[in-house]
């Protein structure tokens, strides 16, 4: 099964799903109505903006953009699910102190920062010259290695260590990854403005 | 995933990709690099193509191959490296051990 049409199939029932729990959760808690319409429109909106970007149009977007917004939308709305099944359990007393729901969001969110790592060498800018591709093909591959391992890293923490460490652990391995991916920007940069600096030979 | 092992599974093919992980480099840059006829790069060439880990621009005259790979096929390709050098050396070895002549001078099959 390819991304895109998982994606197609994440996206409506994630989205579904956190409409009918919106509702749940508003009938549990109606005095809580203030949390929850906003809720509820922010799911309208998901699911208007994956029809949008369902959508074919020549004169619009490209294909691969709109799959970007497309598989965003997927992972908002899995998040959102579960964060909306972790709010109606602790309503109906189903879930307790601990909470297992922050662990499934936070390795949701690290396969997703996986995924889209994974994806980054592939995107690929117009050939102009071989010295800019050679240099922007390890640009891509050191921030898609950088956030694949960083992302199963957070899942793993997420999914293996006490939650407080995972969390702390967590942050530090999306801190570094920034650090990381802004050092590589920054170098690539200097590169780029010392080639262009130099006299031709 | 199959048309990617298909490409991973042949050492020339790896070679290649070896090669385009440094920079992107020409066709005939590329061809040069092996000891095989043209034609024979070309078909490894729509393989790799095929598996998408590569992307052909024309530049003018020439054919500039570039990677396209994701970390996946990246970290699937090192793996691959990895296996088929051990398991090359392994069947070198017992090639070289099949050869070696007997006590009695004769070379066994």
């Amino acid at each position: 099964m390819t991304t895109r049409s998982l994606t197609s199939v994440v996206a409506p029932a994630a989205a579904g799903t956190s409409a009918l729990l919106v509702a749940a959760n508003w009938y549990v808690r109606p005095e809580r109505a203030i949390v929850w319409a906003p809720v509820a429109a922010l799911v309208a909106l998901m699911a208007i903006a994956w029809r949008r970007a369902g959508r074919s149009d020549p004169a619009g977007a490209p294909a691969r953009t709109r799959g970007g917004v497309a598989s965003g939308i997927a992972v908002a709305a899995v998040v959102l699910a579960v964060s909306l099944v972790s709010s109606l359990g602790r309503a109906l007393g189903l879930v307790t102190a601990a909470d297992p729901f922050a662990r499934v969001v936070m390795a949701v969110v690290g396969v997703f920062l996986a995924v889209t790592g994974n994806a980054i060498p592939k995107a690929l800018a117009p050939l102009t010259s071989l010295t800019r591709a050679a240099r922007r093909q390890a640009f891509q591959r050191a921030i898609g290695w950088t956030w694949v391992l960083a992302g199963l890293g957070v899942a793993a923490a997420a999914l293996l260590l006490p939650l407080d460490t995972a969390t702390a652990v967590s942050a530090g391995l999306l801190v570094a990854a920034i650090a990381i991916s802004a050092g590589r920007v920054v170098s690539c940069r200097a590169a780029r403005e010392d080639a262009a600096g130099r006299l031709p030979s | 995933m199959n048309r990617v092992f298909k490409a991973l599974a042949d050492p020339t093919r790896r070679r290649v990709l070896q090669l385009l992980r440094a920079r992107p480099r020409t066709a005939g840059e590329l061809a040069d690099a092996f000891p095989v006829s043209k034609p024979t790069m070309s078909a490894h060439f729509a393989v790799l193509q095929d598996a998408g880990l590569i992307e052909a621009e024309r530049a003018g005259r020439t054919i500039v191959y570039r990677l396209k790979m994701s970390v996946l096929e990246d970290a699937l390709l090192g793996f691959a490296g990895t296996l088929g050098s051990t398991l090359g050396a392994a069947g070198s070895s017992r090639r070289a051990r099949r050869a070696r002549p007997s006590v009695n001078g004769e070379v066994s099959a």
